[in-house]
């Protein structure tokens, strides 16, 4: 069994919804994807969706030629080769790519879901929903958690930042939207690192006066051990952090610190290895860890099999438009299927489709911070956000 | 795939061997002190009769919680776990080291003595393992007395030279309290280059092992004794160990790999302690912080339960026996002739 060659596609998407958070509040609504495939001397492929794919020829010769079910020495190979050049930005994105590629191709030899390869009993994972809801209107905020709370979802996490009155009258609308599944919803908050820590403090304590808020996400900058735990310390809610730090390296720091106490793991975390690697590290200093959204939910694989996993991010803004897959929500909990490995198929011709035609759309992803982060509130502006701010636009 | 009934029996030399049966007619087996399997059994039957094996992560986490529960030994669910992985490499017809992701594990290994270096025995048997093994590492457990511990010091570094390669001694402190450490260590440091010291203090001592850490050149090594993931939070907080020890009959492969992740993130490495058969050399393979694995004399234990590994040139390798690849010796009064799987 040999890993023979890979291939990736790269395309457009057009989002059912646009989505946003307090840097970029009017949202956009195109996102790129990509897919790799690695491929076997058997017949076998491998697929991981979403990013990556741009640095994978870079790397592609340490795996070729091996045993795709060696996939945690392979990550180990490429983990130590890429040490010198930074395992961070298209180099950590190309390293988790392959990984999940990997894993997928070692569930499918196996002939059972990867969820299984991974140790879990059930492919079944607690789910919270996540609007990146900064450009829906009120309207729009209360039908997306209400759809969400008639799947059994009974959290939710609002986006925040530039204007603290609004934020608390739409914590309401989440909050009431989701009271269907639970007589108390778990509200959560995410600043995206717009606020300084102490920002952060007056903020969320203003909130926690009328709202019992579980954790608020990114309330200082990623690497801000300091600022993290004075948030953390200052607050009732805990702080969650890691969506955009790189591997288990940049997590030792924020642990070790006690500057974090939910941590954000996610597919880009150098792939289903590393990802599982911060879980352990967490789990040993008795934290939890949350798993960040996916196309497909497909990470929910990872997430089942993880001792210290409280509940991965649901965002369905319409990802999976060339994909094939049958996993699903109910009850609250994202159910993933018996197919091997992912359980992920795409659909060659919707692809061909998208490349072929690239649809249209507002925004580019990524996008930048917004002016005054860490120093001053930028309120919104009229036609920003569809929704009233504080100060009547 | 169900585990259907599960047993443990007496094999020579003291040991039992802790048996999962499945719906599809294997047996997954583990080692497992004789102290140990009376409650190994009664969590098998409680937690795992009916359960799919291969869910290795989610029965750990159900065993564990149990094992806390009833205040129950590590052991009891290490066994247990052991024989998941059993059974689920068996399933994938693989070793183990495949089937947690790892390419065959060639690790370095060191030899390490258990007896007190007092009389010419030890000695003895560090230049036997040496001959057979190629080791150029070694752990001698210290007396306590500064000129004797010097002598076999200099006697084993004599015989690891005799190998081409670097020399690294390890010592083995046998629960001497932290300032005696501290003193017979400097004394040592002064002629000896010392690589690592095991077993500092009473077990449970974080701050002791800590102060030895920032007092001494050599790596503190700590953890062998340890039994759950939680118990090695305040080691790596305060500092304590600079190398960290697993065993995977008290954490089993599942959390022996978490802790070492852990580890990882802390920038610590991991010293793996010897298990029947050496067993533990799977799990090395998918360890990016693996420093080096135990290796100890072959001795009743080891005639008793026998294991895919070989030792050359001062590595350990493990063989390509489906699952845990160990070979369990029947009983001398057994009727069977043959060892059993």
């Amino acid at each position: 069994m040999k890993i023979t060659g890979y291939r990736y596609e790269t395309y457009l998407m057009k989002l059912d919804r646009p989505i946003a958070d307090c840097n970029l509040p009017e949202g956009l609504d195109l996102l790129p994807g990509s897919v790799l495939y690695l491929e076997t001397d058997e017949g076998v492929t491998g697929i991981s969706l979403g990013f990556g794919v741009e640095g994978v020829a870079a790397l592609f010769h340490l795996i070729e030629g091996e045993d795709p079910r060696e996939v945690v020495s392979l990550w180990m190979k490429i983990n130590d080769y890429i040490h010198k050049l930074g395992n961070e930005g298209t180099a950590n994105g190309a390293l988790s790519s392959i990984d999940i590629a990997l894993w997928d191709i070692k569930a499918k030899l196996e002939e059972e879901p990867l969820w299984r390869t991974l140790g879990a009993a059930e492919g079944r994972v607690k789910a919270y929903a996540s609007g990146l809801d900064y450009c829906l209107s009120d309207e729009e905020l209360f039908a997306f958690y209400r759809r969400m709370a008639e799947r059994g979802i009974d959290g939710g996490k609002l986006k925040v930042g530039l204007d603290i009155e609004a934020d608390m009258r739409r914590l309401g609308i989440m909050r009431d939207a989701l009271s269907i599944a639970s007589e108390n919803p778990v509200l959560m908050i995410d600043s995206n690192e717009y606020w300084s820590p102490k920002q952060s403090v007056r903020f969320i304590r203003q909130m926690e006066e009328h709202y019992d808020i579980a954790w608020a996400e990114e309330p200082a900058r990623r690497w801000d051990y300091a600022g993290l735990r004075l948030v953390s310390q200052q607050v009732k809610a805990a702080v969650a952090t890691g969506e955009n730090v790189n591997s288990i390296a940049d997590f030792y720091p924020l642990v070790a610190n006690q500057a974090v106490d939910v941590l954000n793991v996610a597919a880009g975390h150098s792939g289903i290895t590393g990802c599982r690697q911060i879980a352990h590290l967490a789990h040993c200093y008795g934290l939890p860890v949350s798993m960040m959204n996916a196309q497909a939910e497909f990470m929910a694989h990872a997430a089942a099999a993880l001792p210290n996993h409280i509940g991965m991010e649901v965002v369905d803004p319409g990802r999976e438009q060339c994909l094939k897959f049958a996993s699903y929500i109910e009850d609250g909990y994202i159910i993933l299927s018996n197919k091997p490995g992912l359980g992920i198929e795409v659909d060659e011709e919707k692809l061909a489709a998208l490349q072929a035609n690239p649809p249209t759309g507002r925004g580019q992803f990524p996008f930048a911070r917004r002016e005054g982060a860490g120093r001053y509130i930028v309120p919104p502006q009229p036609g920003e956000v569809p929704w009233e701010t504080s100060a009547g636009s | 795939m169900r585990i259907t009934d599960v047993s443990s029996k007496t094999i020579a030399s003291g040991w039992c061997r802790v048996e999962l049966l499945t719906d599809e007619g294997l047996h997954g087996c583990a080692p497992i002190q004789p102290q140990h399997s009376a409650a190994a059994e009664s969590l098998a039957r409680d937690l795992l009769v009916g359960q799919d094996p291969r869910a290795v992560s989610t029965l750990w986490d159900r065993l564990s919680a149990a094992a806390r529960h009833h205040h129950l030994a590590p052991q009891s669910r290490a066994s247990l776990d052991l024989a998941c992985w059993d059974l689920k490499s068996q399933a994938h017809d693989e070793p183990l080291w495949k089937t947690l992701g790892g390419a065959r594990p060639n690790v370095m290994a060191y030899a390490s003595l258990r007896r007190l270096p007092g009389g010419d025995d030890a000695i003895g048997e560090l230049r036997t393992m040496v001959q057979a093994g190629g080791f150029r590492w070694a752990c001698l457990p210290l007396a306590g007395n500064l000129r004797d511990d010097s002598a076999k010091l200099m006697q084993s570094r004599k015989i690891l030279a005799s190998r081409r390669g670097r020399v690294e001694l390890l010592v083995d402190a046998r629960g001497m309290w932290p300032g005696e450490a501290i003193r017979l260590l400097q004394a040592l440091e002064r002629e000896f280059d010392i690589a690592c010291v095991r077993n500092v203090g009473a077990n449970g001592d974080v701050l002791g092992n800590a102060r030895v850490a920032d007092s001494v050149k050599a790596a503190v090594c700590a953890g062998g004794d340890l039994g759950s993931e939680a118990d090695f939070q305040p080691w790596l907080h305060h500092g304590a160990a600079n190398i960290i020890e697993l065993d995977l009959l008290r954490l089993g492969v599942t959390g022996a790999q978490r802790v070492a992740e852990a580890a990882f993130g802390f920038e610590r490495a991991v010293l793996l302690r010897a298990a029947p058969g050496n067993l533990q050399v799977h799990l090395a393979a998918v360890l990016p912080n693996c420093m080096a694995t135990e290796a100890v004399a072959m001795d009743r234990q080891a005639n008793a339960i026998g294991g895919d590994v070989s030792f050359a040139d001062g590595r350990a390798q493990a063989g390509i026996r489906p699952g845990l690849g160990l070979h369990f010796a029947e009983p001398a009064n057994s009727p069977a002739s043959e060892g059993k799987k």
